[in-house]
């Protein structure tokens, strides 16, 4: 009976290892869900509330600047294809300039601008402070995504996909948005969503955590929302990261770890957890939909 | 040079002296030498007119309520004054010059100096990273390569063959725990690897209980390789390079050609090989898909540069560098010195534009290269 039962979980995980970005989303879905539960009867309860809170806001945050920088991306493609099919050759130069700029200021920068627009032009806060903060952001990757989209459609314009598509009578426009972007290429552009998802977290909490070693007095901490980089720039998770070098000379310490230093302990792990899922998802899709 | 490298050259030059010099006048506009006390004057002299002292709590709810009598019929005028005292007192705790007495800096010559030798540092570094990671990703990927071409993916080999072979997996109608217990080592020293490698710099920083007033070169070398996940990246992006030229159809021609993968050699005298400076495969089918990968890395190598100067400014800040430029960016931040701040972005923007037109030439001239 036993053994049945052992033997059904090695088949199905035998099925699932096949595939690494579904084996790597079900080791996120359950390794956060481990430490939930971990969490919810170790971790002071305001602590595992906040907790809860940041894990919440920083994906939405990341999931919120993937859709809009695609949104962005898609718009500033067909706004230069329109512009080169019309003849308007120097605009389109001129917006391709433009976008070398963005391009070469790093990305960190753009989240750090953020916030300083945050701190001079208003007092924003809750959702309109989240919406600037993603809009902002969003500059950082939007080369990127508009590498890879207009990657896509040169790739079909030099087969005789499209020249064919175009010999039926089907619009420019149809082709690049149904055909090219929507049916063939949207393994492709969720493998970049989940790229762009993964620097956004960490360049968000990364400036979360700068702000809490003091960016600046006039941005009050509690005015953002929390993230896992505030909740580590946190005094009290900052005293439990410190608290993991002590397993180098004590390796015993381990178990005080994951009792008496959760809250920084459960937010390290939760944000490169969530970076290293990210990349073996992507990958595993990469080799699994035979994207390169 | 042909005409497609000198346009790509020229607009890399347009960008830096159209947004650069953008960049640079913004700074010199927002100069500002004004004394942040004038704002304040006449409540300041308010204040020593009357003898009462601004730092005390009682003195402040006197004066308060003096000029509340005093505008009686003009509420306006008083709460405008009692506004302004309410303002001069928050701006001195969070103020430098309010706070300390000292004059609040602006972009002067002095400091100009200042941050060009601080930037020129940064420059130091920032090459020192980039040659790091140019080198070690190209070798973590060759070897990553190697080993699953040669083994496949022996670590996800063995966990498949674990489940899959029933021998394996029981002894005796027990679960064969030795060899559960040696995967699962396995599966942290892979797991641990990838944390560092993708940890955020602070977090690495504060296990190690780093002390920024001792940190020095190394470390922030250490930490820009090693850390905020620059190396991982640039090892996977040489490594799909590698994967999507060996599907080429030239590869399946040499091949057929009898052409060997990779020479005869053991793994670690492969491993040896991958320690030199400059790789040679000899007559290999690697050898040409190292050159090709090697090209399509240099060419966009750019987006790894961004990522590697993200990276050292998280260092500079999170850190609190204080001998470096982003340790300044920071100050210029907290205490609201725009000139400042500009024309750091300015230097950041100008390392930036000077390293694609560097890798541009590079990249230019590799591919004449194996043109030829």
């Amino acid at each position: 009976m036993k053994i049945n039962f052992m033997e059904k979980i090695s088949n199905w995980f035998l099925q699932i290892s096949k595939e690494e970005d579904k084996l790597w989303l079900f080791i996120f879905v359950s390794g956060l869900l481990t430490l939930f539960i971990w969490d919810f009867f170790f971790l002071n309860a305001p602590a595992f509330r906040t907790l809860l809170l940041s894990v919440i806001n920083t994906y939405v945050l990341g999931f919120f600047t993937v859709l809009i920088v695609f949104l962005f991306a898609w718009g500033i493609v067909l706004l230069k294809h329109f512009l080169l099919r019309r003849g308007f050759k120097f605009t389109a130069s001129a917006l391709d300039l433009a976008l070398d700029f963005l391009e070469s200021i790093p990305q960190v920068i753009w989240v750090l601008l953020a916030y300083l627009f945050i701190i001079v032009i208003a007092d924003m806060s809750g959702f309109a402070l989240l919406i600037f903060l993603v809009f902002i952001v969003s500059f950082a990757f939007l080369n990127e995504v508009i590498d890879e989209l207009e990657e896509r459609i040169q790739h079909f314009k030099n087969s005789d996909f499209y020249n064919a598509m175009l010999a039926l009578g089907i619009s420019e426009n149809k082709i690049i948005n149904r055909e090219i972007l929507w049916s063939n290429s949207l393994t492709h552009l969720i493998n970049k969503g989940v790229n762009v998802f993964a620097s956004t977290i960490f360049l968000i909490c990364s400036v979360d955590f700068i702000v809490s070693v003091g960016l600046t007095s006039n941005l009050s901490l509690s005015a953002l929302p929390h993230t896992l980089g505030s909740l580590l720039g946190n005094l009290d998770s900052k005293q439990d990261i410190l608290a993991i070098g002590t397993i180098f000379t004590n390796p015993l310490y381990f178990t005080e770890l994951l009792t008496k230093h959760l809250q920084g302990v459960s937010t390290a792990f939760l944000l490169i957890f969530t970076l290293i899922s990210a990349y073996k998802i992507s990958n595993g899709l990469i080799i699994r939909k035979k994207l390169i | 040079m042909n005409n497609k490298i000198k346009s790509k050259i020229l607009r890399h030059v347009a960008g830096l002296l159209i947004f650069g010099s953008l960049l640079l006048l913004s700074a010199f506009f927002s100069i500002n030498k004004t004394d942040v006390t004038e704002k304040y004057k006449d409540v300041i002299s308010l204040f020593n007119q009357s003898g009462l002292d601004i730092n005390s709590n009682y003195d402040r709810e006197i004066f308060k309520d003096a000029t509340t009598n005093f505008f009686n019929h003009e509420k306006k005028q008083s709460t405008q004054l009692i506004n302004k005292l309410n303002e001069f007192v928050d701006r001195q705790f969070t103020e430098k010059e309010l706070k300390t007495g000292s004059e609040k800096e602006y972009l002067s010559g002095e400091i100009v100096v200042s941050l060009l030798w601080k930037f020129f540092k940064f420059i130091f570094v920032f090459s020192i990273v980039e040659a790091l990671i140019l080198f070690l990703a190209e070798r973590f990927a060759i070897l990553k390569f190697y080993l699953e071409k040669r083994n496949g993916n022996r670590f996800i080999n063995q966990i498949k063959e674990y489940f899959e072979n029933r021998k394996l997996r029981f002894v005796k109608g027990k679960i064969n725990f030795k060899r559960l217990t040696y995967l699962s080592f396995l599966a942290l020293v892979k797991f641990l690897a990838y944390f560092v490698f993708f940890s955020p710099v602070y977090v690495i920083a504060y296990i190690l209980k780093y002390n920024s007033e001792n940190i020095t070169f190394v470390w922030i070398i250490l930490f820009g390789v090693f850390t905020n996940g620059v190396l991982i990246s640039g090892i996977n992006k040489f490594y799909n390079l590698l994967i999507a030229e060996s599907k080429k159809g030239y590869v399946e021609t040499a091949r057929v050609k009898g052409l060997q993968m990779f020479a005869e050699e053991e793994t670690k005298s492969f491993v040896s090989s991958l320690l030199k400076i400059k790789l040679n495969f000899g007559e290999t089918i690697l050898s040409q898909i190292y050159e090709s990968a090697h090209l399509q890395f240099v060419s966009s190598f750019k987006e790894i540069s961004r990522f590697v100067i993200t990276g050292l400014i998280i260092i500079g800040m999170a850190l609190n560098v204080q001998t470096g430029l982003f340790y300044e960016m920071l100050r210029s931040f907290l205490y609201s010195e725009y000139d400042i701040l500009l024309f750091i972005l300015f230097l950041i923007f100008t390392a930036v534009k000077i390293t694609d037109i560097i890798f541009e030439i590079y990249s230019h001239k590799l591919n004449g290269k194996y043109e030829n």
